[in-house]
């Protein structure tokens, strides 16, 4: 009895769960389709990717069928079969890593249906094309603009990310690649700190305190995306520090580095290009789809500084 | 003196030993840890572990655990920011989100005392509940800029009573409140008796159910009083605040001296493995310790005095 009631327990709650997710049926079935997966919709800043892509899809006659993965890297698989299902013409994947769609994927590749990934790579053959912001580069550039900025030099402060991953390597790597004096011998910027805020807001903000307790001489911090810059800003306003005239340099383009810039609590961030990776992966699938033109398989996007006009 | 007082005194002393020992050698390498901002600053980012590790002292020394202290931070934060985001005042929406907070370590507290599941499976079933429940409510958003009109909210982080940083005002005093509570009355014995035998616990009429759900509680209040600090200090709060809480929170327990099978253990001790592993994280900054050789060195010190604790109580 107890069992059978558990039984049913499972199932109410399978059901209202399938209640809960969203059903997308399109009323216009003319209309050519393009799934949009997403890997976490939760961080704010994917949303820009998400209606680039909406946006352009339409405009070019398509209907966009947006799918969330909540960052749970095993739902994104069955949401890819659940577009082939549904008879897409093009796929586009935010994936959430470089492997668990690999397979559903394939299904998709197999049926010719073009497959476009943005941000991050699938290990799969057969892609359209792969495109992702160019982090070495936006870190050089963020680099670059320092030194127009400080054409005298000054003391840096190096806020980095989780440690190990691509991001923190390409960012990291490319800033230094200007500013640290051991890697560029021109640099007349001296490397006062290091420390990990591992892209999150209290990390960086305790190590920041840290190192506010430590130098009374930092001229620059470079932290390696806006969520740290924004923890950063926080720990030398508790500080009573935001008089000294720190420089903080963020990454992404993040609504809240806008807001801070506004308010002269941040200097610059290093802006994500978004807006054009999401419009242009549906340029390509449209191109595709309507004479088979190929893209290039990998496509490198540049960073723009957030006071540059673009 | 004999061999056995010099133990004695050990296992009296020996995390005060430990967290000296750490001061001085940080201090020789950069006498810049040894400044009174520094300390306050140091305090000020303990108060957070400290106050969560002081909740999860209760549940370890009944012989449970939570692991939902982290998640429960978080809920507690983006319900505190949903409520300034939306015009409550800042003394209400702290004073709800707080009891909800307390009511999430009530609904641990149920679960492991009358439905009687293991401590470690209802917490991280909470856990991963309240991370999700989170998510929904906040959409993923985090809610910024929260102290701008909310002076008591910001007091929490920012403000100082006698120059003294307020968070740690909060931090010492529920200290003193729950070192009474643990050792003083009738409730905190009971909570050692629990830990050390529940049988005999039960047979000496202890009401078993009720300490145990009041220690979730306490860890729940605790963890929502976590909160709001941390939500005070980055003025926004962030939906996956507080992720991996849990385990510092039990590594300061554990450097304390409390016995991760209950019944053994102190606040006070807490506390010290509390400031030990803030001195630690804080420390590694001012020498200028890589990042890649932090973790480790954060790793080797725990097992140092986990180590040094055994062999002083044997």
């Amino acid at each position: 009895m107890k069992k059978i009631t558990t039984l049913l327990l499972i199932m109410t709650l399978l059901f209202t769960m399938a209640g809960c997710g969203k059903t997308t049926t399109s009323n216009e079935n003319e209309k050519p389709k393009i799934a949009l997966l997403m890997a976490d919709l939760g961080n704010p800043y994917f949303h820009v990717l998400r209606d680039a892509v909406v946006n352009q899809g339409e405009e070019l006659g398509y209907e966009v069928l947006v799918y969330d993965g909540q960052n749970d890297a095993s739902k994104q698989p069955s949401q890819v079969e659940d577009a082939i299902q549904k008879g897409v013409n093009a796929i586009i994947i935010n994936p959430s890593d470089e492997s668990s769609t690999a397979n559903s994927l394939k299904d998709a590749i197999a049926q010719d249906i073009p497959v476009v990934t943005v941000d991050r790579s699938v290990d799969v053959d057969g892609i359209l094309s792969y495109l992702v912001t160019d982090n070495k580069k936006g870190g050089e550039l963020a680099g670059k603009w320092l030194e127009n900025k400080l054409p005298e030099g000054g003391n840096v402060v190096h806020i980095e990310g989780i440690i190990g991953t691509a991001p923190q390597r390409e960012r990291g790597g490319g800033f230094l690649s200007i500013v640290d004096p051991e890697k560029n011998s021109n640099s007349k910027f001296k490397i006062l700190d290091t420390a990990v805020g591992e892209f999150s807001m209290a990390p960086a903000e305790a190590a920041m305190s840290d190192l506010l307790a430590k130098h009374d001489d930092i001229d620059v911090v470079f932290t390696q995306n806006d969520t740290m810059a924004v923890g950063v800003a926080r720990a030398i306003e508790t500080a009573g520090r935001q008089d000294d005239g720190i420089i903080v340099i963020g990454f992404d383009g993040a609504k809240e580095a806008y807001d801070l810039i506004d308010q002269g609590k941040m200097a610059v961030t290093a802006v994500q290009d978004f807006k054009f990776i999401g419009s242009e992966s549906v340029k390509y699938v449209d191109a595709y789809l309507k004479d088979g033109t190929k893209p290039e398989p990998r496509v490198l996007v540049d960073v723009y500084m957030s006071d540059d006009k673009k | 003196m004999n061999m056995k007082k010099v133990g004695d005194i050990y296992k009296k002393f020996g995390t005060v030993f430990s967290l000296l020992i750490l001061v001085i050698i940080v201090t020789a390498m950069n006498p810049k840890f040894l400044t009174l901002y520094n300390i306050l600053n140091i305090f000020r980012q303990v108060s957070i572990n400290g106050l969560i590790a002081f909740g999860m002292t209760f549940v370890i020394l009944t012989g449970g655990i939570d692991l939902s202290v982290g998640s429960i931070l978080g809920l507690t934060g983006v319900i505190l920011g949903l409520m300034i985001k939306s015009g409550t005042p800042d003394v209400i929406a702290i004073l709800i989100a707080i009891v909800f907070g307390t009511m999430l370590g009530a609904i641990n507290g149920v679960l492991v005392s009358k439905i009687k599941l293991q401590p470690f499976i209802a917490t991280l079933a909470t856990m991963t509940m309240f991370r999700g429940i989170t998510m929904i409510i906040s959409d993923g958003i985090p809610f910024m800029g929260l102290t701008k009109n909310a002076p008591v909210l910001d007091y929490f982080s920012q403000g100082r009573f006698l120059k003294v940083p307020f968070p740690m005002i909060i931090f010492l005093l529920l200290l003193a409140v729950l070192l009474v509570l643990l050792q003083n009355t009738a409730f905190g014995r009971s909570v050692y008796a629990l830990g050390g035998n529940e049988e005999a616990a039960r047979l000496s009429s202890i009401p078993v159910i009720k300490v145990k759900t009041l220690v979730y509680v306490i860890s729940g209040f605790l963890s929502s009083l976590a909160a709001i600090i941390l939500t005070s200090r980055l003025s926004s709060s962030q939906p996956t605040a507080g992720m991996g809480f849990e385990l510092d929170a039990i590594a300061a327990v554990v450097i304390g001296g409390t016995s991760l099978s209950g019944g053994k253990g102190k606040i006070f001790g807490t506390f010290l493995g509390a400031l030990i592993i803030g001195v630690l994280n804080n420390g590694l900054n001012i020498i200028g310790v890589s990042a890649f050789y932090q973790q480790f060195i954060k790793g080797l010190v725990i097992l140092f005095a986990v180590i040094l604790d055994r062999k002083s109580t044997k």
